[in-house]
């Protein structure tokens, strides 16, 4: 046979192709060009459309699931720990939490070689002290021993009690002043948005521990059960989405599942119930503080307040049998909360994540190393925390609030006011005390 | 011109809607602003309303419908009196609960940058333009002079600022507006404290300017009397000792040098923060509500810093007591009979101690 020498065919190198990446072209951009007018009704719809599952990694899911197991138990044990120490301890770690998240929101948007020429570097702490001072003596006035302990008519009296609110508003107003005389033509843009971002951050930043501080000395009960219900749904959620997790819940937030959201809403309401029932037996955690003291673990006595009994509901329809129950009001009050944390408070995390989207970043801040920073973790508590004093406040202790700021009001008088109300008092006989002599006093002052 | 006298003279509660129509127009400039290219659906114009509505029931209360002046209106335990003052802070927050939850469910995932962007601006601008104006809205209850003044004040100062500076000025203030000088700067500051002297002495007698009114009478060109121990209190003489010169100042005379001296020195600086936002964003005037002018917040921008100043100034300084009456009647409504019954032995007790 012959032997034919096979030709050598020589192939083509890729310079002599002349080979091109093909561009990637977003899916978005194409699609808003085509539907022009419906583009933003697809857009919701296809929030809604059910979308393909995400399928992660075994390995990434498991080491997830160990550290998450991990970091929870620790903060848990640590929290705990805090909470039996007493409530100035609680008072102190929020107060860390709130500086530490400061500091992150703060160096997202801090350009070092802008900053050294700029007033910059010294407007975010002017400004961290403006709010302190507007929202510290909330924290004073809440308990009497310090108040007392100031002088009437003394500086300090002046600027914390009596004009406080408007010595705040000025030193902001200085703020402004000192501001508006930086900027400068080049950087105009960054000036405001760096000024508008302090702003809002600080008011994030001091809101937020403000409530926790009125929530704790009301009793621990309103500042332990609302965040340990946060971490519960937090982990049951997890837990449930890790083992069960399959349809998306949301565009913003890819990892978080329906199953898991169901799972933690049943388990939250469960074990709210028992929580509360449990600890609303224990005399430390219901009783409101009004002291401020650096003793740990020291325990108070008190009346036990009335949201606290046990009583008798009649429910409306009868449920399976049974027409009372025997609840006590707090466990109620607990259970609106868990209702709040598991629908509601997830929305904060969501905000979060469509932030983090907006300015293209991984995460806020690097506490915690990889895993992002403190404002990833703790934006749920916070949120609870100003759910919890909204609601309070407005609807707990709305009576004796009133008689507090009744009293502090009235310290506040001049001694001719004084004089006069004290007069005004003693001429009306104690027992026609009804609703015509408020407004009796407070035209006489005027 | 003509129209602001007939303002004035309308009465305490137009003064007072006209604040907020006012601030109204300007919120709709600044959300106008911050639109850019991309355009805002449907859902976008309703946030920012809805931005604006949840400012506007926060501030009621406060300074547009306060408890006193609703009283004959609005009865206890009548819904509205639910609404308004009760639950107030809790259906605030609600209100922001139910915002946000549709402020997430609308971040589309490539427009998140400019949805959060315009967010904030629209925030930090409802906060500028409708919450710091509405304390205006309050002082005018407390006498039509403490709207009317302070605005003078202002006024006077730009204009006569400008003319020095015209013709004096030679070194400028502040790098922002190079037009602005030093010159102009106290020019005007001397001459808004002329005019603070000669006007009180104008107005000290006039019933319809310096009398607080404790109600909302609907009918308009309505008389404003009230009792002569209020104008006596302007009328009352300080004597200021200085550099070995006696000054005898009514009451109402030195009030006004202090809110001249705040709006020569520190309201200006709304003006430069405002030309400041202009020149950031790359436009020439915020709206063009006045032909040839520009928008509103041009005109109102100093006016919002001073609106606050006087609020404070009166409540803090000159109607103290009067302020902290107000909150204590209106801590004292929101309780039940027992609970003062209760309260009245601790109040007692707290005066006997503080004297």
């Amino acid at each position: 046979m012959p032997k034919q020498k096979a030709a050598k065919i020589a192939l083509p190198t890729e310079k002599q192709l002349n080979l091109q990446p093909i561009k990637q072209v977003a899916q978005s951009e194409t699609e808003s060009e085509t539907l022009d007018d419906f583009s933003d009704i697809n857009e919701s719809i296809k929030f809604f459309a059910p979308k393909p599952p995400i399928y992660e990694d075994h390995k990434i899911k498991q080491a997830k699931l160990k550290y998450r197991l991990i970091a929870t138990g620790a903060m848990s044990l640590a929290t705990l720990l805090i909470v039996g120490m007493g409530h100035l301890y609680c008072v102190i770690l929020v107060i860390g939490l709130a500086f530490i998240s400061y500091k992150e929101i703060m160096s997202l948007k801090r350009k070092d070689e802008k900053d050294q020429m700029s007033i910059f570097s010294w407007i975010d702490w002017y400004y961290f002290a403006t709010f302190t001072l507007g929202v510290f003596p909330q924290i004073l006035i809440k308990n009497k021993q310090m108040k007392e302990s100031i002088e009437k008519d003394s500086i300090l009296s002046l600027i914390l009690i009596q004009y406080h609110k408007m010595i705040a508003f000025f030193c902001f107003i200085f703020g402004l002043l000192m501001f508006v005389m930086s900027l400068k033509r080049g950087s105009l843009r960054y000036s405001f948005t760096r000024l508008s971002w302090t702003l809002f951050s600080l008011f994030i930043v001091f809101t937020l521990p403000a409530s926790a501080f009125y929530n704790i000395y009301k009793g621990m009960f309103w500042f332990f059960i609302p965040h340990a219900i946060v971490v519960v749904n937090d982990s049951a959620s997890f837990l449930f989405g890790y083992f069960f997790g399959k349809t998306p819940l949301i565009m913003l937030s890819p990892k978080k599942t329906w199953e898991g959201f169901l799972g933690g809403l049943v388990t939250t309401f469960a074990l709210t119930y028992f929580i509360s029932e449990y600890f609303a037996g224990f005399s430390y955690m219901v009783c409101p503080q009004t002291n401020i003291t650096f003793a740990m673990i020291q325990g108070i006595q008190c009346d036990l307040p009335q949201t606290f009994m046990k009583q008798n509901f009649e429910l409306p329809f009868a449920f399976m049998g049974y027409k009372h129950i025997l609840i006590r009001p707090s466990t109620i009050h607990a259970l609106t909360f868990a209702l709040f944390a598991t629908v509601f408070s997830p929305f904060a995390g969501y905000l979060i994540s469509g932030f983090k989207r907006g300015l293209r970043i991984e995460s806020i801040g690097n506490t915690f190393g990889d895993h992002g920073g403190i404002m990833d973790r703790f934006e749920r508590h916070g949120m609870m925390a100003v759910f919890v004093y909204c609601y309070i406040s407005s609807i707990i202790f709305r009576s004796s609030d009133a008689m507090e700021r009744t009293i502090s009001l009235i310290s506040t008088l001049s001694p001719e006011g004084r004089i006069k109300l004290y007069q005004m008092i003693n001429s009306t006989a104690f027992n026609q005390i009804n609703a015509l002599s408020a407004s009796i006093i407070s035209r006489a002052l005027q | 011109m003509i129209a602001w006298i007939v303002l004035l003279n309308l009465g305490h509660f137009y003064n007072s809607i006209t604040t907020l129509i006012l601030s109204s127009i300007c919120y709709k400039e600044i959300i106008t602003l911050s639109e850019s290219k991309q355009r805002t659906n449907l859902f976008g114009k309703f946030m920012d309303w809805y931005i604006y509505g949840m400012m506007i029931y926060y501030v009621l209360p406060m300074n547009y419908l306060k408890p006193k002046l609703v009283e004959s209106f609005i009865l206890p335990d009548s819904f509205f009196h639910l609404i308004l003052f009760q639950y107030h802070s809790f259906i605030l927050f609600c209100l922001f609960l139910i915002a946000l939850v549709l402020f997430v469910f609308s971040l589309e995932l490539d427009k998140c940058q400019y949805q959060v962007e315009k967010l904030t601006m629209n925030l930090l601008g409802a906060l500028f333009v409708v919450f710091i104006p509405s304390f205006a809205s309050s002082n005018i209850y407390k006498g039509l002079y403490w709207l009317l003044f302070p605005h003078i004040c202002v006024v006077t100062n730009d204009v006569f600022s400008y003319t020095l500076g015209q013709i004096f000025g030679r070194t400028p203030l502040i790098k922002i507006s190079p037009k602005k000088t030093w010159e102009g700067f106290i020019g005007g500051l001397i001459c808004t404290y002329i005019m603070a002297f000669i006007l009180p002495i104008y107005l000290q007698g006039s019933q319809q300017m310096l009398c607080s009114m404790n109600e909302i009478r609907i009918r308009p060109f309505a008389e404003v009397a009230c009792s002569n121990v209020e104008l006596e209190q302007y009328s009352r003489i300080i004597s200021l000792e200085m550099a070995g010169i006696q000054i005898h100042l009514t009451r109402l005379q030195f009030d006004s040098l202090v809110i001249a001296t705040y709006a020569s020195l520190i309201a200006p600086f709304g003006g430069f923060f405002a030309s400041g936002v202009k020149r950031a964003l790359n436009i020439k005037d915020f709206g063009n509500a006045i032909p040839g002018h520009g928008g509103l917040t041009d005109r109102f921008d100093c006016h919002g810093l001073m609106g606050i100043f006087t609020y404070f100034y009166l409540n803090y300084i000159i109607y103290k007591d009067q302020m902290v009456a107000e909150n204590l009647s209106n801590v004292l409504n929101s309780m039940t009979n027992e609970q003062r019954i209760a309260l009245l032995p601790q109040i007692i007790s707290q005066i006997q101690k503080l004297q």
